[in-house]
């Protein structure tokens, strides 16, 4: 996946190619989304703050996630984001804030693959062996952290 | 006729105990982000740049610290500013939280 440029219609807008093979691993993955269970880290570590102040972060969290959700439904089911051009490959269209979201899904799906294989540090995962659950997750963490840093470079 | 006596009204010394901190208008909150082990840190810095519109030095800085020492200091703001940083922060999925500087 590589930025391909920006629109000159609307300079916020994104262009990106894929390849087939790029283009499939990316619906796939994101179909995961949500991946896990939310969890909600505390707002404060030495009690700053109480027990409504944490709720409103519950609210929030809660809420943003389902905004994603809604957005990945309209992603993978509406109007054509991913079109083939005339060469085969692939055109990934992105608004500045479709970009943000898109990599705030694949960053919550890594965090996902990441604890669901055990919160293991890198060295760790390196020298681990890994049964066939253990390798899908592993593999869609990496996916997830390639697509992340061409929508970073993007961002630039 | 017989003369009543004024009350004295004292004044309100007694001090009103706080039950919402968002009452606190001080700048007197830290937002800490803290380490793990699984964002890239690519996407810290990115986070930060977004979060409190820094240039990515300034990001790239902050995240070195998080990455070598632990944690980083981003900004002592009000209870409500830093309260809505770490929303943010917490909803890209980076580990931040918010501490009273005592």
């Amino acid at each position: 996946m590589r930025l391909l440029g920006v629109d000159k219609v609307f300079p916020e807008t994104r262009v990106f190619g894929l390849s087939k093979q790029e283009r499939d691993c990316l619906l796939a993955i994101v179909e995961y989304y949500p991946f896990l269970e939310l969890y909600i880290q505390p707002l404060s570590k030495t009690g700053a703050v109480n027990s409504e102040n944490q709720r409103l972060l519950e609210e929030s969290m809660t809420e943003q996630r389902h905004a994603r959700l809604r957005k990945l439904y309209e992603f993978l089911r509406g109007n054509p984001r991913i079109e083939r051009d005339e060469s085969g490959s692939f055109r990934l269209t992105l608004k500045a804030e479709e970009v943000e979201w898109l990599l705030q899904v694949l960053n919550e799906i890594r965090v996902g693959c990441w604890i669901r294989l055990g919160r293991p540090d890198t060295d760790d995962l390196a020298k681990r062996e890994l049964n066939a659950a253990d390798l899908r997750a592993r593999t869609t963490m990496d996916l997830c952290g390639y697509f992340q840093v061409e929508l970073m470079e993007a961002s630039k | 006729m017989p003369k009543t006596i004024e009350p004295i009204v004292l004044p309100d010394t007694e001090k009103k105990e706080k039950s919402d901190p968002r009452e606190d208008h001080d700048h007197g909150y830290l937002v800490i982000a803290w380490n793990d082990p699984i964002n890239l840190m690519d996407y810290v810095t990115h986070v930060l740049q977004m979060v409190f519109n820094w240039p990515k030095a300034k990001a790239e800085a902050h995240m070195l610290q998080i990455h070598n020492a632990g944690q980083s200091l981003l900004t002592r703001e009000t209870f409500e500013k830093a309260e809505h940083y770490v929303h943010q922060l917490q909803g890209y999925g980076l580990h931040a939280t918010m501490e009273k500087d005592e």
